[in-house]
């Protein structure tokens, strides 16, 4: 049992360790203490041209990825369900063609950009994947583990490194033993209510 | 969508705040329905095991085989306001996970447990941990059709609980059902929370940390 068990395991465990080159915990020290719905917020690149909020930004990109988005995730989803077998070595696709030394994918958002952050040899493409979607909006790291479909301590090292980098910053949720404040709940109560 | 901006948050003080319930109770008790039916984005997995695949998520049938497969944690997200996110998390219904309960619980805000009636002792092991952690929780009894309905208190005694949980019928499917079931935690969290900050300090002055607030 126990042996058949590892050999499940092994098939999904290899990439995720590839990919973060070995390490279990991030090396940015407090990003290990990551939680699950700590938001990602890509911070504004420094030298960018859009320090004045968003006036060169292209436009037509931000409605646009959430739902594309969200299927994006079901899509890659089956995609690796259906055809990724741990004996098969195949190649993890909507990341590959994206490398970090080209010029960056027309559509996205860092279409108008002469010098973004991102253009950074030393990123993978999950890092500039992550950018990316906290870009178009704040992602929980929950959210971002589904949408790259990568375990949690995956993008918790990822995103460690983005943070050490300057790219993102993370905001701290309400310490636990600590119960959000009162004004704060009523606000869900009224909030769930009217849904 | 929900997170489009006219402008990036400049301060920590203006970040969206975010918050958690989780949803526990024994395996295919309807946790991933429940979070489905209040969610604004259809129930996201992470961590799921690739040897997964194919299979029915909620078959409740061959349970043992299960046992085998997943370490996924499904989560849905309610949008209070744009400042203000509420994320449910589904826990695993395996035993040999309780290692990601401490990390979901870590900072949530309550919790709902969903209970069969015809399997109420699958739920004892998630009040138990509740209970323990001083989590905040309300019992759900997910309706199933079929099964015989068991009026609100006779639960509560079978499960024995404190007169202070809340225990209330639901249907999982149903998103006004899901809707009030977490409304009941938040409130239920609020009642506690109030009740801490009334008789926190002074009748519990020997506690380990004075305060919160210090």
């Amino acid at each position: 049992m126990t042996d058949r068990w590892f050999d499940d395991a092994a098939g999904p465990v290899v990439r995720p360790y590839a990919m973060t080159r070995g390490r279990t915990r991030s090396t940015a020290g407090d990003a290990e203490r990551l939680d699950l719905i700590a938001l990602v917020i890509a911070d504004e690149p420094a030298t960018g041209s859009r320090g004045a909020g968003r006036e060169p930004r292209p436009d037509p990109a931000p409605p646009a990825p959430a739902p594309a988005g969200d299927g994006r995730v079901l899509g890659r989803r089956t995609v690796a369900l259906d055809t990724i077998d741990p004996m098969d070595p195949v190649d993890p696709p909507p990341v590959a063609r994206r490398e970090p030394g080209n010029a960056p994918d027309a559509g996205e958002a860092a279409d108008g950009e002469a010098e973004d952050p991102l253009d950074d040899a030393a990123l993978a493409p999950e890092h500039i994947e992550i950018v990316k979607l906290c870009r178009a909006a704040d992602l929980s790291v929950a959210e971002l583990a589904t949408e790259l479909d990568l375990p949690v301590g995956v993008v918790r090292v990822l995103i460690g490194d983005l943070l050490e980098a300057g790219l993102v910053r993370v905001t701290r949720p309400v310490p636990p033993a600590e119960l959000p404040d009162v004004s704060i709940l009523r606000e869900v109560i009224n909030g769930l209510r009217a849904l | 969508m929900v997170f489009g901006r006219s402008k990036r948050a400049r301060s920590a003080a203006a970040d969206p705040v975010t918050l958690k319930i989780l949803v526990a109770g024994g395996f295919g008790v309807g946790k991933t329905t429940l979070v489905g039916a209040v969610s604004e984005i259809r129930p996201l997995r992470t961590e799921e095991a690739l040897t997964e695949a194919g299979r029915p998520v909620d078959s409740t049938e061959g349970v043992e085989t299960k046992s085998t497969t997943t370490v996924a944690m499904d989560f849905g997200r309610i949008t209070i306001h744009d400042r203000l996110v509420l994320y449910l998390f589904g826990t695993p219904g395996q035993d040999r996970f309780w290692f990601l309960w401490d990390e979901l619980a870590h900072g949530a805000l309550g919790a709902v447990v969903l209970a069969d009636t015809r399997r109420l002792a699958d739920s004892f092991a998630a009040i138990d941990y509740f209970e323990r952690r001083g989590i905040p929780f309300t019992v759900a009894v997910n309706c199933f059709d079929g099964a015989q309905q068991h009026p609100v208190e006779t639960v509560r005694e079978a499960l024995d609980l404190d007169g202070e949980v809340p225990v209330m019928l639901c249907d999982a499917r149903q998103r006004e059902s899901a809707r009030d079931v977490l409304i009941s935690v938040v409130e239920h969290a609020l009642h506690t929370s109030a009740q801490a900050a009334a008789t926190g300090p002074a009748a519990e002055p020997a506690e380990r940390s004075p305060s919160t607030t210090g």
